[in-house]
């Protein structure tokens, strides 16, 4: 069996060994920040579900030679797409936004898949398209498009966070990929220009709001605290008050009395770096920034374009989260609905991330393949 | 990307680099954070946590009991509802803080603005209302309002209102103790406040304490105390039967066990109910009979002749010589109310001479005296377990004025409090033993277990149990026929005891005041086996002065009640006694109602006890009252003074007042009226109103 030959000689065992541990310490981390609610008491069975699915996931994809998926580009692009629009016709809200569609016993959030699909779908563009000089804006229409629908369809859920990371996501394989150092400059001008009218027409009040509170954190007198800064406070509290060594698995206080918020899902870093201390920070850092290095390796290495994209998207796609989330917590950036990749509670987020991880085992297997 | 061109293979290599700076910048940045936060910040950070879930945590433990000696609660801690808010809470669940303010401002009757504008605050937490009644409560939790909440709280409630009020005190609405017992005994009362490791989430729901497991542990201790519920209520109220009668300004009655110096009732007038303390004036939260200090006079002659029996430097049978009612001491006089020739030393006591006080007081010698009086307990706390307590000034003998020897054995130019004369007093009653007053009995923890327990204490023999009994036997005679107090006699038990009728310092004339006195009376029943000793002591009563006549009556009411209270046999030949006591009052109510019928006054103020000497060169005014102009100037004349005449017709009033003190060849002013106006009229000169306000004037001791 050569398909079993090539996997035992050149399985990534690194992206393997990295991607396991710290799955594993964000199930171990779930049981903790979850432990005082009720409500999500069970929720690190759950997510050890979704682990195994999304394990099961990524061995598939890393089994199917990846130019099967160039081939079938558009259509998983396709598929994305329609499952998106899906979202509007049967979706379920919560919280005011409409991101979820049931499926039998469980939800699933389009959106998430929807970054793999984009990175599928831009590798496909970028491999077919024979230019080699740097290049310029007039060609960044076309993959400007292939990022734009999903994107309007993701902001009108509206899902601010996911957005963002597509467009992270479009902005760092363009950089990557041959891109003239004037064309970067205009957008950059161009992204700039464009802030004010996102604040203006895309930006919803609360979202307004939470950049706003970030905003008086840092310049004003951050002595009343908003509701909306009280997230990013109580979860700052929560992270210093670890100190260096942490106060201990299961006994963070500002976790375990639940004065942090959505801790399963958007905060766990600060649940880990409460009971784990600033060791147990670096340690996550360290596993996050080896798994992106790791993955711009494999992009490296990769024999094709497409394998080389799809590398370098999935890597961007886990950096963007994980330096967004943490900023966050940590109060360097706004508040933004972000998840930690493996860390945060949520099937589609883990399967998602898992899918990637497949992708990028798929194209460091086949690095010498021809 | 190794299959690119090499021509773009540099600015490929430019934005790998660029990448791989930004990248890092993001790690570098994400973990100088965290070393920020957990390392730099993490002290500061960590107080933070640990106000948040330290922070209201107010677990008030159940403040402890005060209950009588018979175990009748007097201070108890209930359980009441408090109404408060979490204003975000409130507006988060969609409440409107103006509806839902005035709302409850109907049913809680609270200002509806004042609700209004805690609801608009930013805070988690505001006081609507403290301990409301369960009904109310009941209602508060029907209406169901976002973000409104009830608590329990302990509220202090005395259930027998004003009852031993100046004992107990007060606590606040936080149940700290303010005044009285409540305060000198906060520690006990309190419970343990501070090591209660309660945890409490962000909705403020106590998360975790090992202690409230067993809340008992915190609870505060009970304490009994050695008032007797039924002898309180008797002392308080012939108490204010007496203050009310005799319109007096305020008065303290003390019974006390002479054998163990246990507190049977300390009762004070003008009192108060701690139920509500703020409703009445600060005067009438006085506990008085401790804290306030008053010239004992007459009825510290007793401790007088005790010390002198004791030392010997008087026999008990021996005459002393009362010099006819006045004697001269340097620039003074000291008068008697009754003259008399000779006194043995019981007599002295019974009819209340000062003259011959002041002898047996001078056969001690100053320091004689002052030791005695130390002894005592004069001039230091009793020690008794109440906040404020005045010790009483005694001043060291060697500060004594010329006249001091003289007036303090007889209780003037000294000052005492009503819980002193009677522990004084009970060293009298006991055979001599100085004891410790007592309020605290015993104070046992939540689980029943003793934790405290006070014990009768002797602090010192004062003299010898023999000269105890004999000036006991003495003072049988004052309640007895033509003693001072008869009115204080006990059916069928053997009263012993003493009256004082002090006049009350003038601090402002620097003298005593004319018209201001303060009646007691301080002795034991029955006089052979003392259970009682009763100090009473009245502030300026008006309708009557003398000790005898106000303060008697009040220890002889409180004395029958308590005795039967306590079930004391009546004293041997108790009949005889009682027979007599009661031709006595028989008599003296028949001498009073005719002397009403008669339209006398029913009785002459008493006379100063000292009064300046006429010194060499001087001449005691004359009293030219009702005399004529020309009878007052020849009466002046031949005194040696001349006269200053105002207005015409008879003498209506004159300035130095008669019998005072003036260097021969001063002029006296005389003012005179027409006889017909003096009838029914009062002197309305600036002389006259010039006098009257000298008296009234003037801080009370």
């Amino acid at each position: 069996m050569a398909l079993v030959r090539t996997f035992r000689d050149q399985f990534d065992w690194p992206l393997f060994v990295t991607t396991c541990a710290i799955a594993v310490l964000g199930v171990v981390n779930l049981y903790s920040a979850t432990s005082a609610s009720g409500a999500y008491g069970e929720a690190y069975i759950q997510q050890i579900y979704w682990l195994t699915l999304g394990a099961g996931a990524a061995v598939l994809i890393a089994a199917i030679d990846y130019r099967h998926y160039e081939r079938n580009a558009w259509v998983i692009y396709g598929v994305g797409i329609a499952l998106l629009i899906l979202v509007f016709l049967l979706g379920r809200s919560i919280r005011g936004s409409t991101r979820w569609i049931s499926l039998g016993g469980f939800s699933l959030q389009p959106s998430e898949l929807m970054k793999i699909f984009l990175i599928v779908a831009l590798a496909k563009y970028l491999h077919n398209d024979p230019k080699t000089d740097g290049r310029t804006l007039k060609d960044l229409v076309i993959p400007g498009l292939i990022l734009a629908v999903p994107m309007t369809l993701i902001l009108a859920q509206p899902d601010l966070g996911t957005a963002l990371i597509c467009a992270f996501i479009f902005g760092s394989i363009m950089v990557l990929t041959n891109l003239k150092l004037r064309s970067l400059l205009t957008l950059a001008a161009a992204f700039l220009f464009s802030a004010p009218l996102t604040w203006t027409y895309l930006l919803r009040d609360y979202q307004k709001g939470r950049i706003l509170a970030f905003w008086e954190q840092w310049v004003g007198d951050s002595q009343d605290i908003l509701d909306t800064g009280w997230h990013a406070h109580q979860s700052q509290v929560a992270i210093g008050s670890g100190g260096t060594w942490g106060k201990g698995f299961m006994a963070g206080t500002q976790n375990q009395f639940r004065f942090l918020p959505d801790q399963h899902s958007d905060f766990p870093f600060s649940v880990w770096a409460e009971e784990q201390g600033f060791m147990g920070s670096l340690l996550l850092l360290g596993l996050y920034f080896f798994l992106v290095i790791w993955g711009l390796k494999i992009a490296s290495q990769a024999k094709d374009r497409f394998g080389a994209v799809v590398s370098v998207g999935v890597s961007a796609m886990i950096f963007w989260q994980a330096i967004i989330n943490l900023g966050m917590v940590s109060g360097l950036l706004p508040v933004v609905g972000m998840t930690l990749p493996l860390f945060s509670y949520g099937g589609s987020s883990v399967l998602t991330v898992m899918m990637g991880v497949g992708l990028l085992m798929n194209v460091s297997i086949r690095r010498f393949n021809y | 990307m190794k299959n690119l061109p090499p021509k773009s293979r540099r600015w490929a290599k430019v934005r790998i680099a660029l990448l791989g700076t930004l990248l890092m910048a993001f790690a570098v940045a994400v973990m100088h954070r965290a070393w920020e936060l957990q390392v730099d910040r993490a002290p500061a950070l960590r107080e933070m946590a640990e106000e948040q879930y330290l922070r209201r945590i107010r677990l008030a433990p159940k403040r402890g009991t005060i209950y009588d000696r018979h175990g009748a609660e007097l201070a108890v801690s209930v359980d009441v509802d408090s109404v408060w808010a979490n204003p975000r809470a409130l507006r988060e669940n969609g409440g409107d803080p103006d509806v839902i303010a005035g709302r409850l401002s109907r049913l809680l009757g609270v200002d509806r603005e004042r609700i209004a504008r805690r609801l608009h605050s930013d805070r988690y937490f505001v006081w609507i209302k403290r301990r409301i009644t369960p009904q109310l409560a009941a209602r508060v939790r029907d209406l169901d309002l976002p973000g409104v909440r009830l608590e329990r709280e302990a509220r202090r409630f005395y259930p027998n209102r004003q009852l031993a009020s100046h004992v107990l005190g007060f606590a606040n609405i936080d149940g700290v103790g303010i005044e009285g017992l409540e305060l000198s005994l906060e520690e006990r009362l309190r419970g343990d406040r501070r090591v209660v490791p309660a945890i409490r989430d962000r909705r403020g729901r106590v998360v975790f304490s090992e202690q409230l497991l067993d809340d008992r542990a915190a609870q505060g201790d009970d304490v009994t105390l050695t008032l007797d519920r039924t002898i309180q209520r008797i002392a308080e109220r012939e108490l204010a039967l007496a203050v009310q009668t005799f319109e007096a300004k305020a008065g303290s009655v003390v019974v006390m066990d002479p054998e163990s110096g246990e507190i049977l009732a300390l009762a004070n007038y003008p009192t108060f109910d701690p139920n509500d303390p703020g409703d009445s004036p600060a005067s009438h939260r006085r506990n008085r009979a401790v804290t306030d200090r008053f010239e004992p006079g007459s009825t510290v002659k007793p401790f007088t002749v005790a010390a002198a029996l004791a030392r010997g430097t008087i026999g008990p049978e021996q005459l002393i010589d009362c010099e006819d009612g006045a004697m001269q001491v340097d620039e003074y006089v000291i008068h008697d109310t009754t003259p008399h020739e000779e006194l043995t030393p019981a007599q002295i006591l019974a009819y209340s001479s000062n003259i011959g006080t002041a002898k047996i007081g001078g056969t001690l010698g100053r320091r004689g005296l002052y030791r005695a009086f130390r002894r005592f307990g004069f001039g230091e706390e009793t020690g008794l377990e109440l906040p404020g307590e005045a010790g009483g000034i005694l001043r060291h003998f060697r500060r004594w004025y010329e006249m001091d020897a003289a007036t303090i054995s007889f209780g003037q130019g000294m000052s005492s409090t009503s819980v002193q004369l009677a522990t004084a007093m009970s060293a009298i009653a006991n055979g001599g033993r100085l004891v410790r007053p007592r309020l605290i009995g015993q104070v046992r923890d939540a689980n029943g277990a003793v934790v405290q327990e006070t014990h009768p204490e002797v602090r010192r023999r004062v003299v010898p149990e023999r000269v105890a009994r004999l000036v006991g036997d003495m003072l049988t005679a004052v309640t007895g026929p033509g003693g001072t107090a008869e009115e204080a006699a006990i059916d069928g038990y053997l009263v012993a005891g003493k009256t004082g009728t002090a006049q009350k310092a003038d601090y402002v004339s620097g003298g005593y005041a004319e018209d201001r006195w303060l009646a007691s009376f301080v002795g034991f029943v029955p006089a052979e086996d003392p259970r009682l000793v009763i100090s009473v002591v009245v502030d300026e009563p008006v309708i009557a002065h003398y000790g005898g006549v106000v303060a008697g009556p009040v220890f002889r009411r409180v004395g029958e009640q308590a005795l039967r209270h306590l079930g004391v046999p009546a004293s041997t030949g108790g009949e005889a006694l009682a027979d007599h006591a009661r031709t006595q009052r028989r008599r003296r109510r028949m001498a009073r109602r005719i002397a009403r019928e008669r339209g006398d006054t029913e009785e002459a103020p008493p006379t100063p006890a000292v009064t300046r000497a006429i010194m060499p060169g001087e001449v005691a005014v004359p009293d030219l009252e009702g005399m004529t102009a020309r009878r007052a100037v020849v009466a002046l004349n031949e005194a040696g003074l001349r006269a200053t005449l105002e207005g015409h017709g008879v003498v209506r009033s004159q300035l130095p007042a008669a019998g005072q003190p003036i260097p021969r060849g001063e002029r006296v002013r005389v003012i005179l009226q027409p006889a017909y106006a003096a009838v029914g009229r009062e002197p309305e000169d600036a002389l006259a109103l010039a006098a009257t306000e000298s008296t009234a004037e003037g801080a009370t001791p």
